[in-house]
This record gives C-alpha cells, structure tokens and sequence, in this order.
C-alpha cells in the first residue's frame, strides 16, 4: 500500500491526504485514523470473503455427483471453514468495519470516531481472530457447522478449541467496534445535527452497534462454556456429562439470531443512503424508516426460538417466538416499500451501486418472504435443516448483504482511494453476480422443500439435476465477484481520477477533498437538511456534483 | 381453523392442492413429494398460502421498480422530486398493515397444523426409534427390531418416541412432512397417519458427523394386514434354529457396519478382519487378547479398552441378546486372524 503511494504521489494532485499523509508499514499498521482503518478492513474482509468463497465452490463442486468428489470428512470441513469463515471474519465485520470506519465519521463532519485507539484494536483482533480460523485450516480442519452444536462439537479435536478461541477474539473485535460507534454518534454529532437530521446509513450502523454491545458477549460466554467442557471435562452442554445438548442452541441462537440483523442492518443503511442519491431524493418516509432499524433490533433479541421449533422446545415457546418473528417482518416490509417510493418522482440514475441497490431489493424480497415459511411453524417443520434454509439465509445474507458490501463499496470507493473504476466492468460484475447467486440458489428452495437435507456430503440421484444447476450457477457468481472486485482494485492503478462528489451525494462525506484530508474536513461543514439534494447540481466538465452556495434565507424545510 | 375466512382462502388456493394421488408411485408436485400423511395436507395448504402471498408480492416490488426506474429516469433539467411528498402516513400505515393481516393467517394456521403434529393421539401404535452415529434402530411393541427399514401401517396413527444414544439426529419423512430432533438426555415424540401405502425416505437432518448423509432408511407403508405378518416376522430376526455365524453377520450388518467393515478397511472403529486372537493395544497404555471376554467387554463398556489409534466414539451396546453377542463373537472368529 504505502510503497504504491509514493510512487503515485502526483496522481493524488497538488494536495496530501489520508492515503499519503505518512509512509511505510508502521504508518498503516499503528494508524489511527478511521479511513486508513476502514481501509485495511476492505482488503481484510475482501480477502476473507474470498477465502470463504473458495471453499464454496469446494461444496458445490463436491455435490456435482451424487456420491460426492471428496470424502465425507473433507467435504464436512468445507462447509465448516465456508460458513465460519464467512460469518465470522466477513459478513458480520464486513459493513461496519470496511465502510462504517470509512464514512461514519465523515458523515457526522468528524475527525475520527470516540475512541481512535480502540478502534485500531478492533481491527487488530480481528487480524487475530482470522489468524486462528487459518490455525484451524493447518492443524486439521473441522467439521462442527458453523454452529458448533454440542454435544457433537465436543467430540471433534483440539482444532475445535483453537476455533471457537478464533470466534471469542472475534465477539471482541465486534463488541468494541460497536461501543465506538455508539459513542461516536452520541457524542460527535456536529451542532445542529438532531437524531432525525441524520442520514439513514448512521441510523442504521447506530442499531448495529446497540445490537453488537448487548449480544456478542452471551456469544463470548457460551464459547467459553463450550471450551471449558471441552477441556475439562465439565458437563454443561453433554448430556454424558450431566448437561443439555439443547441449552447450546438457546445461548447460541440468543447471540446469533441478533447477530443476523448485525449483518442485515448495516446492509440496509447503505441501501437507503443509494436509494436517495440515485433517486435523487430523499428516503420516503424517513423517519419510519429510521424507526423500523430500531424495531428490527429490539426485536431481533426476542426471535432466537425460531431456528428450535424441531428441537423439541414446547409448543408453547414456540408460539411466543413465531409471533415475535411475524412482528419483525413488519418493520422490513416497511422498508422495502419505503424505498422503494424512494424513486417515485425521483431522478433516477442507474450507476453500478444503483444496480446493485435494485438486485438488493429482489434478493431481499425474496429473502424476507421465504423467511415467513420458516417463521411459521408449521411450514418450518418440513422445510428446518433442509437446502430451502440454506437458500433462504443465503438470499439475506449473500444476495442481500454481499450486494449492499458490493454496492456501497462501488459509491464509496471514488472517495476512498481518489479514482473511479470502470463503469462497464463494475455493471457486468453485478450482471454476472446477480444471474450466478439466482442460479445457484434458487433451484435449492425446490430441492430442499422436495426433500433435500442441508449438510450432505452425498445425496439422492434424484436431486442431481438441481444440485448440478446449482453448482454451475456458483462458479458464475466467482467469476462475477471476481470481476468485481478486480475492477475496483484495478481502478487504483487504471483508474481516472475521481471528483468530489461523482454521485451527487448530499452528506457531509461528498463534501470534503477526494480523498480525504487526514483530518477529514479543512473547516466543518455547516450542517444541511438530511438529504437535500435541491443545491447540487451536475456539471458537465468536471464530472462533479457543485454544490450552490446555501442562501441568506435558507428554506429549512426537513427538520424531522 | 373453522372461521369462514379460512374456507375462503383454501378455496382461493384450492388449485394448488394436490389430491392425494391413489396410484403409490405417484411423483410428487414441483415444491413437494407425494402427500402421504393427513400432516401432509394440513402443512402444505399453509405453505401455498404463504407461496401466493409471497409471489405476489414479489411481481409487486419488481413490476414497481422497474417501472419506476423507467418513469422516473434521469434526465436532464427535469426532477420532480422537490415536488413530491416526503412521506405520506395513508400510505405507510397502509402498507403497515395489510402484511399485517396477511402474516396473521399464516401464523395462526401454522400454529394449528404445529399443534396438530405435536399432539399425540393417545391411542397410537407406538414405535421406539433410537438414533446413534450412523444408523437409526426402530423397536416394535411386540419386541420386533429393526435397522435398516421402517414400516407402518395405513391409516393408523403412529407415535415415535425417539432418543439418541450420543449426539442430537433429526427424524424426517418429507412424504409425511414430519420432522423432529433426537436428542441425547431426553425423549422426544412425534406421530404420524399415513393415508397411501408406497416407499419413502428417512433422512436424518440434524447434522451428526462424518456419515450423516448415509443416515436414511426406507421407510414402507403398506396394509394392516401385511404390516402384521412383516412385524411378526421381524420379531424372529434369526428364525427357529438360529447358527451363530450367521445371527452375528445380521447383527453386524444392522448395528456395526457404519464403523466396522469385515474387509480390512477402516472406517472409523478398526477393522474385524483378521482380528480373532491379535494383541491390542489400547490408548493410554495395556493391551489384551481379542477374545470372548475382549469382545464382550468391548460391547458393553466400550471405552474402558480404546484400540491404539482410533477414536473413543463407540457407543455401548447393553441391550444385545446373549444369542446375538454369542453370534458376534462366532462372526469375527469366522473372519479369521
């Protein structure tokens, strides 16, 4: 990174900013600053999505025939290291870590976050966290599930440990990112900015945070209960031991139920802030919108149940959480159709985060109602553990959060690293996304609800068809995220440079120098009506969105 | 279940049922197999509820973004959108509510076919199923055993009471769209009425180790009356003049073949072959000859004696028959050493 800088110094214009303010590793490896942060996040989590996907196809080439290409024990390692890799060092510290350092700041016309300190320490458990997942890859691999059920997880060997240590360093890193971001908007909120003059991407990290502080450490407790039995023999969750098998399931959904909005959440948020820009307007109904985040994560603590109505809870319990998640899928509704009258009499402009803003809300709607079938009870009877699951989840959790990661890095990398990409290159790797992920998942809702388990090294001959569909359409989504990602880090080196404000974004981050000066902002801007979008205006020669000198008698329209 | 919007959705959606098919071999639908259970029915009428409510939706969002993407397209010197609302309550609480309405029948008719599955009908024929790693034992009132196949009568209700003897399996019969855990520690039930007699599959769906994908039995329904001769027979696995080297190659490809082979191939315990009078040695230091007292005790006490190398995973066996021990015991010494 640094030694690149150098080289291009002149490419970054007559100005210093973050990227070349000091030089060489230590510069970037003790850095406090958010962006350089939030930088290093990018490639961290980037690489670990890549690393997880690799062992994506693994599966999908293994389910080609019905017997398998690899062992049981190997394949049951895949999609152990595919998920826990995944969930752990991608989905979960991907949106806040990459983009929330980034912007999250420069949205609020601040210099850094609260606690820059901690911040750096966040991401450096994180790097921790990631070391042990490949310490697990070299001692031998496991084959748990990402969930670890007990008592089966207490049977696999040490590699179990060292992973789920990896995972508890991990819960850390979250945990301290969340406070800072709590803090961060409680506290640096610039004069003038209220709770409802703030843009949507704020309000959305901000529920993640409240989430990641509150729930990650029931995660961090019951990974060291899980160790301990593992260790020393106590009897907590083993029923061989004195304990119960499914209390493991209740401490793990009550983390990793919340944890899933950790994930959904922030996707969200960026999808509201490209909603406005390229509507060129602002949400509809904002302040509902703000709200439902809220909603969603106050609610997000009380559906864990759900993933336990076949596992022999009482029906009873089972009602109270089925309920509870039918009064979460209000608020989501809510925000789909919220967004999507966003557009209504807007300025519609289809730029690459555009498009994936748009997929974002067909894998969203179809992740969201195929969810009510296993909100259900009676429905999620026949359908738990079975490939409709794993479509569905994947449909949130790839289709939708993966293109809302995809989306706001493609809006927010001109102002990260100075330079636009190619904009036919970034289209046809959101095309080639799109059409791979629909391939590959959706004929897995039909096999998993004609009988399909999930997590079969081998199947029945009649599922082939479908499995190998599958398999072809995951090897089109590699190569469309392959091409993604080349052609951002491509546009470093090939890249035009990018002004200020190429999408005519209307919060303070689009204000400031590309890219940004070390300390954000020369002055602080003045705070404006959230998403008004009224001043600026295109111009031609520059590429750039101008912002029209504010008036003596400003409307002040859009206080709340 | 009986207020009159129930019956008026289920006509909307009655296209979508399937009648229950008489021929046995009968495939199933696009989203499902054959409808072999009075569960059955009761699930999937829910299913298409929420999958109509679902797909309209669905064109809804996409018919309205595309559309808009195209009305409201960027051109240049014309925006609307100083003009248009900021938010509008009629709208939003509008949309608030309807899926309101809409998930609230999901909810409740969903509930109703959950308690239906969960409540078990006093007077069923109960079947004892024990699932272990990686094969499922099925025990029958009148002392019948079985491993490898599953039948049941048509039309009866038929409860399952389930335990596991080491970690959490799953029970499930798509055809009857029956699902339930086994759990170690504890029991759990379910039942089921099959209405078809035909062949189905057992899947165990909680994931359990290297083997959990061989896990699935056949599962058979058929007539009272043929079901009552099969469970007569299966309880005289061995017939009347049973030879022992025969009742332990039964035994062994019931109950140990998951782990054992007879090939010299290991699969996860060591394999028989050959083994009759070897030297063990254990974990942990000792050894001792294969023999009578070796086997016995490694069937009822297993992980007290570990062979060198391997895993201490084996469950114990205390409920063999002296006739079936006695039959193990003659097979390994069949296999050689």
């Amino acid at each position: 990174m640094d030694t690149h800088n150098n080289d291009h110094d002149s490419v970054y214009g007559e100005g210093s900013n973050y990227l070349n303010a000091s030089k060489g590793i230590w510069s970037w490896m003790f850095t406090i600053d958010h962006k350089r942060i939030g930088v290093m996040y990018t490639f961290g989590t980037i690489g670990a999505m890549m690393l997880g996907g690799l062992f994506a196809l693994l599966v999908r080439l293994n389910l080609w025939v019905p017997d398998g290409v690899f062992d049981n024990d190997t394949y049951n390692q895949f999609f152990t290291l595919h998920g826990a890799i995944m969930v752990f060092l991608f989905v979960i510290p991907g949106i806040p870590g990459a983009l929330g350092n980034f912007v999250l700041p420069l949205m609020l016309g601040a210099k850094d976050v609260a606690f820059p300190k901690i911040n750096l320490l966040s991401f450096w458990l994180w790097a921790i966290g990631a070391v042990f997942f490949v310490a697990v890859l070299v001692t031998g691999g496991i084959d748990t599930g990402w969930t670890f059920y007990t008592p089966y997880s207490v049977t696999n060997d040490f590699s179990m440990v060292l992973a789920v240590f990896g995972a508890f360093v991990l819960g850390f890193s979250s945990i301290f990112t969340g406070l800072n971001f709590i803090v961060t908007v409680h506290r640096m909120r610039p004069k003038g900015m209220g709770w409802f003059n703030m843009p949507l991407f704020v309000w959305g990290i901000y529920s993640t945070a409240v989430i990641q502080v509150l729930a990650t450490p029931v995660l961090g407790i019951t990974l060291l209960m899980l160790a301990v039995e593992k260790m020393a023999g106590l009897g907590i969750f083993d029923p061989s031991l004195g304990g119960d098998a499914v209390l493991f399931q209740h401490f793990f959904w009550f983390y990793s139920h919340p944890a899933v909005y950790i994930m959904i959440l922030p996707a969200m948020a960026i999808i509201s802030e490209l909603m406005a820009t390229f509507s060129r307007k602002k949400v509809f109904g904002y302040t509902l919108v703000a709200y439902s985040s809220i909603a969603i994560a106050a609610f997000g603590f009380l559906v864990w149940g759900h993933h336990m109505f076949t596992s022999g809870q009482s029906a009873w319990a089972g009602l109270v959480f089925s309920t509870l998640t039918f009064s979460i899928s209000i608020p989501s509704a809510i925000k789909v159709f919220n967004w999507l009258s966003t557009m209504y009499k807007g300025s519609v402009r289809l730029d690459t985060p555009m498009w994936y803003a748009l997929a974002f809300l067909w894998m969203f709607t179809i992740g969201g109602l195929t969810g009510m079938f296993l909100g259900t009870m009676g429905t999620d009877v026949h359908l738990h553990d079975t490939y409709f699951v794993v479509s569905h989840f994947h449909y949130v959790m790839v289709g939708s959060i993966m293109f809302a990661f995809f989306g706001g890095l493609h809006y927010w990398w001109p102002k990260m690293f100075g330079k636009m990409y190619n904009e036919f290159m970034g289209k046809l790797g959101a095309v080639l996304i799109f059409i791979g992920f629909n391939v590959t998942f959706f004929p897995q809702f039909i096999m998993g609800s004609r009988g399909m388990p999930r997590r079969y090294a081998n199947y029945l001959p009649e599922f082939q068809e479908l499995h190998q569909v599958s398999t072809v359409g995951a090897f089109i989504l590699g190569i469309g995220v392959a091409v993604g990602v080349w052609t951002l880090f491509s546009s470093i080196f090939l890249g035009k440079k990018a002004p200020d404000n190429p999408w005519g974004g209307a919060s303070m981050e689009w204000e400031t120098a590309t890219p940004p000066i070390e300390h954000n902002f020369h002055e602080t801007p003045s705070v404006k009506p959230v998403y008004d979008f009224g001043p600026l205006v295109f111009n031609e020669a520059t590429g750039n969105w101008d912002r029209i000198p504010e008036n003596a008698d400003e409307s002040g329209a859009n206080h709340g | 279940m009986n207020l009159p919007i129930f019956h008026t959705l289920a006509s909307l959606v009655q296209d979508q049922k399937v009648a229950v098919p008489s021929d046995p071999t009968a495939e199933g639908t696009y989203w499902f197999p054959v409808q072999a259970s009075t569960l059955a029915e009761k699930s999937d009428w829910t299913f298409y509820y929420i999958y109509w409510v679902s797909a309209f939706f669905t064109a809804l969002i996409v018919a309205a973004m595309v559309f808009m993407a195209i009305r409201y397209r960027y051109r240049k010197g014309v925006w609307e959108g100083e003009k248009s609302a900021g938010h509008s309550w009629t709208l939003e609480i509008t949309w608030s509510i309807i899926p309101f309405l809409l998930t609230i029948v999901m909810w409740w008719s969903g509930f109703q076919s959950y308690m239906y599955s969960d409540t078990v009908p006093p007077d069923a024929y109960t079947i004892q199923v024990r699932a272990q790693q990686w094969s499922w034992e099925f025990e029958y009132p009148n002392g019948a055993k079985t491993y490898k196949e599953l039948h049941l009568p048509v039309d009866r209700d038929v409860t399952f009471v389930m335990s596991s003897k080491d970690v959490i399996h799953g029970f499930w019969i798509p055809a009857f769209r029956v699902k339930k855990d086994v759990v170690p520690g504890r029991y759990t039930k379910t039942w089921v009425h099959p209405t078809m007699e035909g062949q189905y599959t057992l899947f165990c769906t909680e994931y359990c180790g290297t083997n959990h994908s061989q896990m699935m039995v056949q599962v058979t329904v058929e007539s009272q009356e043929s079901f009552d001769q099969w469970v007569t027979d299966a309880a005289q696995p061995y017939g009347d003049n049973p030879i022992a080297v025969e009742v332990g190659q039964t035994v062994w490809s019931n109950q140990c073949v998951a782990c054992h082979s007879i090939d010299g191939s290991v699969v996860i315990g060591p394999s028989w072959k050959g083994s009759w009078g070897t030297e063990r040695e254990f974990e942990g230091g000792g050894s001792a000859i294969m023999d009578e007292n070796y086997i016995l005790n490694s069937m009822s006490a297993p992980n007290s004696q570990v062979v060198k190398g391997y895993p201490p995973v084996m469950p114990a066996y205390k409920e063999l028959k002296q006739i079936e021990i006695d039959g193990i015991i003659a097979y390994i010494k069949s296999l050689g050493n």
